[in-house]
């Protein structure tokens, strides 16, 4: 695990957490867990910047939550992808993958 | 859709804020539980795990923080944050909230009270529909005349004229949709309400309207019907009448079954068809609204008056049309007035002449904007309501330049506060956005109380402008347009005089400010930081020397019009309308009558001599005619037309009116001598050059007026409508050789010897012992008649007086605020220079030589504005001109003293300050 983590790149995190939200629905600490363990630990995200993200993401309607029992028989929050939050994903990816892409293309030019 | 969802969610979260955070909590737990258990997984000690973990979630608080200014409602609760701060700050100096919020009140106030004058009076449309559809044919402002309609805008026509363009328009071959027409002059009637006519006789104001009156309007009734077409058919024959609210409320308490019932109105028996709505006042916006409608085929009955509804008759209707939409409105005013050069024509009949064919043709009618009703009151008052329109917004200019400056001192008192803030990482947008919301706060405040004071001020202005008159279609209750006016004015002020202190704390930087003389840094910020109060300060000399100028100059314009020579006596007289026709008098019987009556009143106590005529001094009536002076011929066009007036025995006498040649009107005037006439000096040297104009006679061309006609005298020209009429033509025939219609006196005029007022129980006693069915239908003093005709004069000068006043106390409070500001920063310089050896008086001058400057640059501005203010209200002046040297030097005169004297006071306290204090001020 390296000792540092990156800062976020601005607007992804929620990126991030819709994509693993798409595999199952998961509580906050799970999401962060998640994200730190796929990234190798490059990304390590703070409740302070976790929650009111995921309060942006319940407002604009792409994520919803209700309390459920977890494997160790505490209640926590769940979050769970919506419709629309597919299709903001599958439209987010697409964005991301462009400018990826284009900015290799700069940075290789 | 996500708009609404963002708004359901923000309010939600709003209003289920605990719940929210007592989840948020659980979350938090939650996820500290599991960070903690995760670590230890990973071989932490228990301890080190929980510490790594609470680091890494930092504050809860923070977090909740961060997760609440997510949405929207977060920043709805960061303004009412700084609102419940700004009205902390306010109340926490309460002198100057004070002063500011009554300045403000005051300014919002001024502009309010006159805007809903401005609103009833020129904005607000008649409540009928598409109003803005309404034409009328002219201004509508003549009432009355025989003939002789020479070239020039029409806007009264004949019943005939009018019955002509209903008959096409109903053929469809119009540019019009529909047409109708009324009586130009209201009716004062006699009602008698109950069984068979026996009740009380009142007093009541009523119209005559074509049957189609309420039809082409789209006005409709609240109860009952209005008039319909059949209502106007024949003449004579309808006796119905429309009433309004109010009169329905007065008279008869509202009462729900007054469909049908019958009221006595002029001794004919009317029946009640229909109420109209509290807002429908009619046509006419006057001072004085109306109590009912009857059809104009009842103008007999109405009128007590001879037919006017026959071919050739008299024009007094005013004629109103709602027009196509469709149809341009320059090709319906060809139309019109087509219509009434071919009217004309046909009037002429076949032995016209050629020059009257001509004439003819310059005859036409001009289509204006009827949605807003007729009005005489709104052409009177119009250009004084802009007028004075402009000096409120000055005012309000003065108040806000005041504020400016308040706050800006404020701001600098506040720097430390804010840098502070700064310092602590407050954001500079949401700094700003703090001072306007307490800019704001205080404008709202102001406009709320000036609403109040407006209302206040709004009745007077009405009560003032209506002349007394008892039930006006003017309201002093602000509609949805004065609120909005209101509102925005508070807002537009609020912003100017916040704006200049929000910008300056923009500015402010932290380091300095925070160091322990933050006083000497600021006052050593040199002299841009002292360039804007003392901006404001030039402006306010500025503005308050343009107003003052002006009032100066309406002031003098009302003097000027009080002192000059009316041409007869106004003191001491008391005029007395009463109506011989009400009580049932036939025209043979009024020369009994009237011999009885100067019996009486001249023999009354404190009365110096008494008579009566058609109409009395300063009242002028529209009674004129062309007249044909035998053995003289008038050139072609020429003029020959003379106001008439009829008049009693001791007429010129009681009115003090010199008689220049021959005699008055007198005694021996009866109905079987010899008819006399006495002119005026105009009707004399106009037609007698020579000066030979007594015994010559002319015939009247009005058919009413019988006979020919012997000048016995000649009279001095007077003012016979205003004070600001030029000299007219004017005849006075002998009423009591008058014949039909034309031998009622309607107003009786005393000379007394003392007050006037005091006379009157007495006269009415008088009358009631002669006649008690002798109604007096009004009893005024000429005084009070002429402070009527002066109505615009007085309310310009009066208001603009006030309000200039008020202006110069701002203006001084102002300055005396920047300059005890300024002296205050510059304590510390003073008392060195005192402790260096500076004198006090070069103290005091050093202080004092900076207002003067300001003065001197506020005076400099404003002389050529006040110039410029001058030739806009040039018109409206009266005996001087707009550039009046001694009224400007007065005003100059004015200012710089109040100014000098606001200066002072701080330069005074400057000069006495003991250096050693000074010296340890910061």
């Amino acid at each position: 695990m390296p000792d540092k983590a990156s800062e976020l790149v601005q607007g992804t995190l929620e990126m991030l957490i819709l994509k693993t939200l798409a595999l199952e629905p998961m509580h906050g600490y799970g999401i962060a867990l998640r994200i730190e363990q796929v990234s190798n630990g490059v990304f390590r995200v703070n409740p302070g910047s976790l929650f009111p993200a995921f309060s942006r993401l319940e407002r604009s309607g792409r994520i919803r939550s209700e309390w459920r029992a977890t494997e160790n028989n505490r209640r926590a929050k769940y979050y769970l992808l919506t419709e629309e939050g597919q299709k903001a994903l599958a439209d987010e990816t697409r964005e991301w993958g462009r400018q990826i892409a284009a900015i290799t293309r700069i940075l290789e030019a | 859709m996500s708009a609404l969802r963002t708004l359901t969610a923000g309010l939600k979260a709003l209003f289920g804020m605990g719940r929210r955070n007592a989840e948020l909590d659980e979350e938090l737990r939650g996820f500290l539980h599991d960070s903690v258990d995760e670590k230890m997984r990973r071989g932490m000690s228990r301890e080190a795990a929980l510490r790594a973990a609470r680091m890494e979630i930092g504050s809860r608080d923070a977090v909740k923080e961060n997760v609440w200014s997510a949405g929207w409602e977060s920043a709805f609760e960061n303004l009412w944050q700084d609102l419940r701060y700004g009205a902390r700050m306010l109340v926490k100096s309460p002198g100057f909230t004070a002063i500011a919020i009554v300045s403000l009140a005051l300014g919002i106030g001024a502009n309010t009270a006159i805007f809903t004058l401005v609103n009833d009076l020129l904005f607000k449309s008649l409540p009928v529909r598409d109003p803005q559809q309404l034409i009328s044919f002219g201004n509508g402002f003549d009432s009355g005349q025989m003939d002789g309609m020479g070239a020039g805008p029409l806007d009264i026509f004949t019943y005939d004229f009018y019955q002509r363009l209903e008959h096409q328009q109903a053929q469809g071959h119009t540019p019009i949709t529909g047409i109708c027409a009324f009586g130009s002059f209201w009716n004062q009637v006699s009602v008698r309400i109950g069984s068979g006519g026996n009740g009380a006789a009142t007093q009541a104001v009523g119209q005559l309207v074509s049957g189609n009156f309420f039809s082409v309007l789209g006005a409709e009734p609240l109860l009952g019907r209005t008039l319909a077409p059949s209502d106007a058919s024949t003449p004579d024959s309808s006796p119905v009448a429309v009433i309004s609210y109010r009169y329905w409320q007065q008279m008869f308490a509202g009462d729900p079954a007054i469909v049908g019932r019958s009221i006595t109105i002029n001794g004919t028996l009317f029946a009640v068809i229909g109420v109209m709505p509290p807002r429908f006042e009619g046509v006419t916006v006057d001072n004085e609204s109306m109590d009912m409608w009857m059809p104009v085929t009842m103008q007999q009955e109405v009128m007590l008056q001879p037919s006017l509804l026959e071919q050739h008759g008299l024009f007094w209707m005013h004629i109103m049309a709602r027009r196509d939409p469709a149809v341009p409105l320059g090709q319906a005013q060809a139309w019109v007035t087509n219509q009434v050069q071919r009217f004309m024509t046909d009037r002429e009949g076949a032995q016209i002449t050629s020059n009257r064919k001509k004439e003819i043709q310059k005859i036409y009618v001009e289509l204006l904007p009827g949605g807003r009703g007729i009005s005489t009151l709104r052409e009177m008052y119009q250009r004084p309501l802009n007028i004075l329109m402009g000096v409120v917004m000055l005012v309000l200019l003065i108040a806000c330049a005041n504020l400016a400056n308040f706050l800006l001192a404020k701001a600098a008192t506040r720097e430390r506060e804010i840098a502070t803030r700064l310092a602590l990482g407050s954001s500079r947008r949401r700094i700003v956005r703090q001072i306007l919301l307490e800019a704001l706060l205080l404008s709202f405040t102001g406009g709320a109380l000036g609403l109040a004071l407006a209302y206040m001020g709004t009745r007077a202005l009405i009560a003032f402008v209506a002349d007394g008159a008892k039930n006006t279609p003017l309201e002093a209750r602000p509609d949805l347009h004065v609120l909005l006016f209101t509102l925005a004015v508070s807002l537009f002020t609020g912003i100017l005089f916040g704006l200049a202190p929000a910008l300056r704390v923009s500015r402010i930087s932290v380091a300095p400010s925070l160091g322990a003389s933050a006083r000497t840094a600021a006052s050593s910020g040199g002299s841009t930081g002292r360039l804007l109060p003392k901006l404001l300060v030039v402006s306010q000399v500025t503005l308050s020397l343009v107003l003052l100028a002006s009032a100066g100059l309406f002031l003098r314009t009302l003097r000027n019009l009080e002192n000059q020579d009316f041409g007869f006596n106004r003191h001491n007289l008391l005029l007395v309308k009463f109506s011989a026709k009400f009580a049932g008098y036939k025209p043979e019987q009024l020369n009994a009558l009237y011999a009885r009556l100067m019996e009486r009143m001249n023999a009354l106590p404190g009365v110096r001599s008494a008579t009566f005529s058609g109409q009395p001094a300063l009242i002028g009536g529209n009674w004129n005619s062309p007249i044909r002076i035998r053995g003289y011929q008038p050139a072609p066009n020429e003029d020959i037309g003379t106001s008439l007036n009829r008049v009693g025995p001791r007429y010129f006498e009681t009115i003090c009116m010199p008689v220049i040649q021959g005699r008055p009107i007198g005694e021996q005037d009866t109905a079987s001598s010899v008819k006399a006439v006495v002119v005026n000096q105009a009707v004399a040297n106009h037609f007698f050059p020579k000066g030979d104009a007594l015994g010559h006679t002319f015939t009247v061309d009005d058919p009413s007026v019988k006979g020919e006609w012997q000048i016995v005298g000649v009279v001095r020209d007077a003012k016979y409508h205003g004070p600001r009429e030029k000299p007219e033509r004017m005849s006075y025939l002998a009423i009591t050789q008058l014949t039909g219609d034309d031998a009622y006196a309607y107003w009786l005029q005393l000379a007394t010897v003392g007050d006037p007022a005091k006379v009157a129980g007495e006269v009415r006693a008088a009358m009631a012992e002669i006649d008690p069915n002798l109604p007096i239908l009004e009893v005024r003093t000429i005084a009070e008649q002429l402070d009527q005709s002066m109505g615009q004069e007085t309310l310009i000068s009066e208001l603009s007086s006030f309000f200039s006043l008020l202006a110069l106390s701002l203006a001084c409070i102002g300055l005396y605020g920047v300059m005890t500001y300024t002296v205050m920063r510059r304590t510390s310089e003073i008392g060195i220079r005192l402790a260096l050896g500076a004198s006090m008086a070069r103290v005091l001058w050093m202080v004092l030589r900076e207002s003067l400057l300001l003065l001197a640059t506020g005076v400099a501005l404003g002389i050529p504005l006040t110039l410029a203010a001058g030739r806009l209200v040039q018109s409206q002046l009266f005996g001087l001109r707009s550039y009046d040297p001694a009224t400007l030097a007065a005003a100059v005169l004015v200012i710089g003293a109040v100014t000098m004297l606001a200066a002072y006071l701080p330069a005074r306290r400057a000069a006495r300050v003991d250096p050693m204090i000074a010296l340890r001020y910061e």
